[in-house]
């Protein structure tokens, strides 16, 4: 069982992935606000452009919802993460723990007492076994909500394209505002999707 | 590391665990101790993260890891409690007696299965099978929130840092020559002690009790005569030494 439990060692790696996809995902989060800005402002542009860009008018309301998901998906994703953080802590804490327990046992001669501590060593050999479980629950749970995010942004580059289409229809004394949305709508699903991306590369060593 | 017991009778004993020589260098040297009765056991000041193995190695020679029922913090350093959190883990279950106002800061060493007794300002007692330890105030010495332990039977007051001493790793665990040991004292007790008030005040508290071992943290233990030569001295040496003592304290 020992043996088992030297199996599932942690390394510095795995402190600092949860920590560094929370960060990936903070900055993401940042430019989805940024997009639900620009999405008002669209809209509002859109209104008083007439019918012409009826269809980027309906753009907007989708780009305020993939923000809103955005957001939404961030607050979940981080709070998973600080999970992660917090069991990655715990599972250092029982291993350091095990890691004494046989120090004590190895190093040191005459212990008269030492099988007392076998009820603790159980104890915190399932423990770990557990809080390793939870562990890998966890990672399960964050790659599948990373993944759900990232399919969703990659809808956002469609959108780009879309918006870029609907504005050749705006009037000639708009047609610039409605260029710097369409700029501003493709540079954030780019910048979004860097981060998930890089989110999802972090996991992957953790979690292949 | 060397344990010594330095007291015994038919119900208890009182042992001393210190002068770790495998203890990295940069380290305090620190002393434990454990009050052995019948059916449980008290850890005193279980010491750093660093100390945790050979302390759990040299407890296990004298006695079962079930017996440690209570574990006391004088205060929150991490050279007195920073190994709770292995500790926790080990040990089955435990009260942890200690100063209230450190509670939220000492539960960040890791605490799951240990429970904080929060002991009030006033002090208060630790009962063992028939053992009766009295929990001495000893706030400002130097901490904030300052706990020492005495046992009138034994006639042992667990003095936390007072008395301390910067020795090299390896001397005599008891002082032989007082004069000669003072100058190892003093700039601990200048620096690391804030208030001249609190050190009377103590001082006068602890006159009042029987003392015949005088056992502190770090460095050697006083014993008979050299218990009162400690007060003595103690009581004339000025501390607070970081600020210039030309201030007025109040």
């Amino acid at each position: 069982m020992s043996d088992e439990i030297h199996n599932i060692r942690l390394n510095s790696e795995q402190f600092l992935t949860a920590a560094s996809i929370a960060a990936e995902v903070y900055h993401a989060v940042n430019i989805a606000k940024q997009l639900s800005f620009t999405s008002i402002n669209a809209r509002v542009l859109a209104k008083h452009s007439g019918d012409t860009v009826l269809g980027f008018s309906e753009l907007t309301k989708f780009i305020g919802y993939l923000a809103t998901y955005m957001i939404d998906k961030a607050n979940l994703i981080n709070q998973l993460a600080i999970q992660l953080t917090n069991l990655t802590a715990q599972l250092y804490r029982s291993h350091n723990t095990l890691d004494n327990m046989q120090q004590a046992e190895r190093k040191f001669e005459n212990i008269e007492y030492i099988d007392s501590l076998n009820v603790s060593k159980q104890t915190l050999i399932k423990q770990i076994q557990h809080q390793h479980e939870d562990y890998q629950q966890l990672l399960k749970c964050l790659k599948q909500e990373l993944d759900a995010v990232y399919r969703k942004i990659k809808s956002a580059e469609l959108i780009a394209v879309m918006s870029r289409i609907e504005t050749a229809e705006a009037p000639k004394n708009s047609s610039a505002s409605f260029d710097e949305v369409a700029n501003k709508i493709a540079q954030s699903g780019d910048t979004i999707m860097a981060h998930i991306s890089r989110s999802l590369q972090l996991l992957s060593a953790i979690y292949p | 590391m060397i344990v010594k017991t330095i007291f015994k009778n038919q119900n208890y004993q009182w042992l001393m665990f210190g002068r770790d020589l495998d203890k990295p260098e940069k380290v305090i040297d620190t002393n434990q101790y454990v009050v052995n009765t019948r059916h449980r056991a008290l850890l005193i000041d279980p010491g750093g993260v660093e100390l945790f193995t050979p302390m759990l190695a040299s407890i296990l020679k004298y006695l079962p890891i079930q017996k440690i029922t209570d574990i006391f913090s004088s205060h929150q350093d991490p050279d007195v409690i920073s190994s709770l959190g292995l500790w926790d883990k080990t040990i089955v279950k435990a009260n942890l007696h200690a100063p209230w106002i450190w509670e939220g800061f000492i539960r960040h060493f890791g605490m799951d299965r240990i429970d904080y007794v929060a002991v009030p300002d006033e002090g208060g007692s630790i009962e063992l099978d028939n053992c009766v330890l009295q929990i001495i105030p000893a706030h400002y010495l130097h901490s904030s929130g300052n706990l020492h332990l005495y046992d009138p039977e034994a006639k042992i007051l667990m003095s936390g840092d007072v008395g301390a001493a910067l020795e090299k790793p390896g001397e005599p665990l008891f002082v032989s020559d007082f004069d000669a040991h003072c100058e190892k004292m003093k700039f601990f007790h200048q620096r690391w002690m804030p208030s001249n008030r609190a050190k009377q005040y103590w001082i006068d508290q602890v006159r009042k009790l029987d003392i015949e071992i005088l056992a502190p943290q770090h460095g050697r233990l006083f014993k008979g005569d050299d218990v009162a030569r400690f007060l003595d001295w103690f009581e004339a040496l000025q501390v607070g030494c970081a600020i210039p003592f030309d201030q007025p304290e109040d």
